[in-house]
């Protein structure tokens, strides 16, 4: 594959990222693909290495309380194997509450299909949209 | 427009300058242009957010001055395309108060005539702010 044909499959998975597509986006998703956000797991209990199964299981979880999802590509740069992307996502709960956060995924794409996803977002916008943290902290 | 074999090693001399606290040298490779943001909600966190060449050196110093061995920076994927690099890292410093910090970033780096035009990075804002600004 090549790195235009690469970005395909990634741009493909952001469009489908939404609350009513993204069964689409996931099946760009290998099956054995190990999706990882960074942070420390022992502190921020959303870090660290999931199955596909697993992945799945959170985004979904993450999804049944929004009304209104996006996930938006910026800058990508893309060499061999990887296609590394900037991204903003905005989310909104059925009583207005909002979620924003700021990306820099790596993604391994390989035979049209997504093998590996390193996640950087900013914790501290999860943890206050949860309610697990307050700020100002 | 430089190549990106040129671009990848002003990255790694890049991230030398700051490991061994050469900051004068790390700011000789910026852009006159130069910016550096830090994903983030500056409420949340008061070192995110976008400064300028002139604005961001004083916090890399000041960070520094916390950090008697220094902050290393050690990339360990490049990916690059046109005049940018994506570069996955670590990091590994100790603050003069024993604190250890060990972070995990991926910056964007673009590059301008043979010079450093911006730095975006994305860490662990939680591990930051507990290391150095609680």
């Amino acid at each position: 594959m090549d790195i235009e044909e690469n970005k395909a499959v990634v741009l493909r998975v952001f469009k489908n990222f939404t609350l009513t597509d993204i069964d689409k986006a996931l099946a760009l998703v290998a099956d054995d693909a190990v999706w990882t956000l960074i942070g420390e797991p022992r502190r921020f209990a959303y870090a660290g290495a999931k199955s596909k199964s697993a992945f799945t299981e959170q985004i979904k979880g993450f999804f049944s309380v929004m009304a209104k999802f996006r996930w938006v590509p910026n800058v990508i740069t893309a060499e061999d194997d990887r296609v590394a992307v900037e991204a903003e996502s905005f989310g909104e709960t059925a009583d207005g509450k909002k979620y924003h956060n700021f990306y820099h995924m790596m993604f391994v794409v390989r035979d049209g299909k997504i093998q590996a996803v390193r996640e950087y977002l900013d914790p501290f916008e999860i943890l206050e949209f949860t309610g697990e943290m307050a700020f100002p902290a | 427009m430089m190549s990106i074999e040129e671009n990848k090693k002003l990255v790694a001399t890049f991230w030398e300058h700051f490991s061994k606290k050469d900051y004068d040298a790390a700011e000789a490779m910026m852009h006159d242009d130069f910016t550096y943001w830090i994903a983030g909600d500056p409420e949340k966190l008061t070192c995110a957010g976008l400064r300028t060449k002139a604005d961001v050196m004083p916090l890399i110093r000041a960070i520094g001055a916390n950090v008697p061995k220094g902050i290393r920076v050690t990339p360990t994927k490049l990916t690059a395309e046109e005049n940018r690099v994506a570069v996955e890292a670590e990091s590994y410093g100790e603050t003069a108060a024993g604190k250890v910090y060990r972070n995990q970033y991926h910056f964007l780096m673009e590059f301008l005539d043979g010079k450093v035009l911006s730095v975006r990075e994305y860490l662990d804002t939680m591990h930051v702010k507990e290391v150095f600004f609680d």
